[in-house]
């Protein structure tokens, strides 16, 4: 063959390899991958590492279908999108990012970047630039545009002649780690939906309101308004009010006048009003709005981004700090599409840096990274497993211990107590809340057969002089015991020799003024766990029966204490009703609802305070976060409400039983709690 | 002969009587900053330069009610209005009896950029405004920059829209 021959062939196989990667990489880029995780033993405990899962790749265009399936089978425990992840040092190769680094630096969005994980995947997040229009054919936007509207020439396109709308565009989705133009906090991830309400600077309100109303017909997530007026107009804010009825974030710039003063529609309530501050001197920017009208701040000096005629300038202005904020929602939207623009914009400022300073800047600097590692910890009290999480509550509840008297066998005993139990098996520590609610002490719970060191770190944080172990050697090793002596702690094992007398043993430290006692099973924990708390609060001990029987220990507990009136907690399964016939009260009230979660209810109907200001949220499937979480509760007698995210009727009718409620607490981690559970559960609290 | 002198002599002295008073009654005069905000002096060691503002009316038909708000660099430096947003100047229309009819701000948004405009020497910024229709009457119309610079370039005008025959208008200060 001649020279010319084989390199033809040599060129057809560049080729096919070159082209069989890329069929390959585009079949990749057409398919999702979906994770799902079939039930078995979830514990609060395990560790996400040792969970079964299968993932299960699916075209992107039957996404929607499969996951409703997968939802509806039984017999999965949950279901994730695969995820990209962004690496934490990786700076986009944008040809402007250097000028605007610091910028991006200040609001920690390469942090955001490293915790994003891309998951609306069906549908994109849309952005409403409601301003000047936006260059429809700018490189840096090419595709990020969708078709918008021009209310100043409605036969006209939204193109922008001005430059402003361009700009503010380009910092909310310019695409990124192009090679080419500006980065945006959104990684270009968001679609820009251009509403032209401006030929140049000025516009009328009436075309903003037509925007609005737009905007939202067309499916808009956030509405981005760099531009405001000192006139409040009834009209302007019932637009912003319906746009806001219907989910819709809408973000607006304070003003750029130095005055104590902010700008409409930015003042009305729900718009995130947005300040602009100068990182260069950590000071607000001197033109920027300030007061207590003022919801965050981002760097508003000097602010590169895509302008008309192809171009890229620097621009000041609140205008240009509300781009920011409206990216960071998008980003945040793209990452975790159940959130509702009212828990972005809550997200976005409750993650936000507080700023020292003369001048009020609301919740200070918005920080990329914070905000999207708070969308899992947002009013959450956990650790990575369940002795984590009961130091966490312990950490939440306790600055310090206050010192209390205990007798135990016949000896009293002064002291810092703290209780120690198991989070492996439940009869052993189902005691263990009435008796740390008595005593106002956390209960610490211990997984292994040594002691954990965040818990000899937590019982020194707490200054504790006496560690009172619930259980027998099964539940809490010599190993736990001796530990805690050789650190100096003083430690007393409470203990029976089953389930039954360890309860009995427990309640006899607690000196019950009461002819009352609630009957639960010691065969399951659930029912125990809506007890618990009302023990403390009313001053009744909580008594454990057999599904068939009373144990001996009981009975004579309740001989002993003169116990004659009972509340039975749960149904006739778990404490029968021969078990009902044989106690002390003829006439035993039962508190009980079909499941565990409708009989929760029923204890918070019958004995929640009224007046409860918390609430604190455990799942229902697992006892260790309700038991850690029931003697915090107690402290402000507020109710601990167990719940799953296949609960979500129930516990919607628990959470309206407290009409003064104002604050709430999830308590355990994402696997019993998944952060989509956690925020419909918000979505219902201050509904 | 002496006639004819006599005669043109008595033209030119009145043609310089009209050239005077018409320039008396037309030209800017001099004025200084505490004399009205509309203008300011800067004294320099040859001359005396300033920064005004005029307020003129362009339209002439029926209803066209155009002014046009100028701001003048007469002085040798080049003078930098910053503005804060991007509203660049504030109007109100008052009609006969003194009320307020109009303000342009009124029912307008800004986009919220902070910008400059520099005027150099000699040069001026003029902005178009288009009131809205108004009703045959006698109107004043009052224009002031709001660039934060040191002086508003405040201009008041007076003006008249008649029935369909003209309309004039004269600027007062």
């Amino acid at each position: 063959m001649k020279y010319y021959q084989y390199t033809a062939i040599l060129m057809i196989l560049i080729g096919s390899i070159f082209f069989s990667h890329a069929e390959t990489a585009q079949a990749e880029a057409n398919e999702v991958k979906i994770i799902v995780k079939h039930k078995d033993k979830v514990t609060a405990a395990s560790k996400p590492s040792s969970f079964p899962v299968e993932i299960i790749s699916t075209p992107k265009e039957e996404v929607a279908n499969k996951v409703a399936a997968l939802k509806n089978d039984p017999d999965i425990e949950y279901i994730e999108m695969d995820t990209k992840v962004y690496s934490q040092g990786e700076i986009p190769n944008d040809n402007y990012y250097d000028k605007q680094e610091d910028t991006l630096e200040a609001i920690h969005a390469p942090e955001g970047w490293g915790a994003f994980q891309e998951k609306k995947l069906d549908e994109d997040t849309v952005v409403a630039v409601i301003d000047s229009g936006v260059q429809l054919n700018h490189p840096d936007l090419k595709g990020q545009l969708l078709e918008g509207e021009n209310f100043v020439n409605p036969d006209q396109s939204p193109e922008d002649h001005y430059g402003h709308g361009t700009h503010v565009a380009g910092l909310i989705s310019a695409l990124t780690n192009n090679d080419v133009g500006v980065a945006s906090v959104s990684l270009g991830k968001t679609k820009i939906l251009p509403v032209k309400i401006m030929e140049e600077n000025e516009g009328n309100v009436s075309d903003l309101i037509d925007g609005i109303t737009y905007a939202v017909e067309q499916g808009a997530d956030v509405i981005n308004l760099s531009l405001g007026t000192y006139n409040y107009k009834f009209a302007l804010a019932d637009a912003i009010q319906y746009a806001q009825d219907q989910g819709v974030l809408v973000v607006s710039a304070a003003g750029n006048d130095n005055r104590n003063e902010t700008l409409y529609p930015a003042a009305l309530e729900g718009v995130l009003a947005v300040g602009s501050i100068n990182p260069e001197t950590q000071s607000k920017s001197s033109f920027s709005n300030y007061g207590s009208g003022i919801d965050v701040v981002t760097p508003g000096d000097g602010i590169w981004s895509t302008y008309k005629e192809n171009g890229y300038e620097a621009m000041d202005g609140t205008s240009m700090s509300t781009g920011h904020v409206s990216s960071l929602a998008a980003l945040l939207m793209e990452n975790s599409p159940y959130l509702t623009g009212k828990q972005v914009g809550k997200l976005i400022q409750t993650s936000s840096t507080k700023l020292s300073g003369e001048f009020l800047l609301g919740n200070g600097m918005i920080h990329a990274g914070d905000t999207l590692k708070n969308v899992k910890q947002y009013q959450r009290i956990s650790g990575s497993t369940s002795v984590e999480t009961s130091v966490e509550v312990s950490h939440e509840g306790w600055e310090r211990l206050e010192e209390k008297e205990l007798t135990i066998n016949g000896q009293t005993i002064k002291g810092k107590f703290v209780i120690l139990a198991t989070a492996r098996d439940f009869p052993d520590s189902l005691a263990a809340s009435p008796l740390a609610s008595y005593l106002n002490s956390p209960v610490l719970l211990e997984l292994k057969k040594d002691i954990s060191p965040s818990i000899l770190k937590e019982l020194k944080r707490l200054d504790a002089s006496d560690v009172l172990l619930i259980g027998g050697t099964n539940a809490l090793s010599t190993e736990v015991e001796s530990s805690l002596k050789s650190n100096g702690y003083n430690t007393h094992r409470i203990s029976g020799k089953d389930r039954y007398k360890t309860a009995v043993a427990v309640n006899q430290l607690i000196p019950f003024d009461t002819n009352k006692a609630f009957i639960v099973s010691g065969q399951e924990f659930p029912d125990a766990l809506s007890a618990s708390g009302y023990s403390a609060m009313n001053g009744y001990p909580v008594l454990y029966v057999r599904h068939d029987r009373i144990p001996g220990v009981v009975n004579d507990y309740m001989k002993a204490e003169n116990i004659t009136k009972n509340y039975i907690v749960g149904g006739s399964v778990p404490v029968s009703e021969d078990v009902e016939n044989q106690l002390p009260d003829d006439n035993p009230l039962r508190i009980a609802g079909d499941d565990r979660y409708e009989t929760n209810y029923q204890m918070h109907r019958i004995f929640g305070n009224d007046d409860a200001r918390t609430i604190y949220f455990v799942t229902g499937r697992n006892f260790p976060d309700a038991m850690a979480a029931a003697p915090l509760a107690v402290q402000s007698e507020s109710p601990v409400m167990i719940t799953h995210e296949n609960q979500k009727v129930i516990t919607s009718k628990n959470i309206q039983l407290f009409d003064y409620r104002e604050d709430y607490h999830i308590v355990g981690g994402t696997v019993p709690i998944p952060a989509p559970y956690a925020w419909e559960i918000d979505e219902t609290f201050y509904r | 002969m002496a006639k004819f002198w006599s005669v043109l002599s008595l033209l030119l002295l009145l043609g310089g009587v009209i050239w005077w008073v018409n320039a008396s009654y037309f030209n800017h005069q001099p004025r200084t900053s505490t004399e009205t905000s509309g203008s300011e002096t800067v004294v320099s060691k040859d001359r005396k330069q300033e920064v005004y503002a005029t307020l003129e009316r362009k339209g002439t038909e029926l209803q066209s009610n155009h002014f046009e708000y100028t701001i003048h660099n007469e002085t040798a430096e080049p003078v930098t209005l910053p503005f804060r947003s991007g509203q660049r100047y504030e109007y109100y229309v008052r009609n006969g009896k003194g009320e307020l009819i109009e303000t342009y701000s009124k029912g307008k948004m800004f986009t919220q950029e902070v910008t400059q405009k520099v005027i150099d020497p000699g040069e001026t910024y003029t902005e178009k405004i288009t009131l809205l229709p108004l009703p045959p009457g006698l109107y004043v119309l009052e224009v002031e920059s709001v660039s934060k610079y040191k002086n508003k370039f405040k201009k008041i005008v007076k003006f008249e829209v008649e029935g369909p025959k003209n309309d004039k208008g004269a600027e007062t200060t």
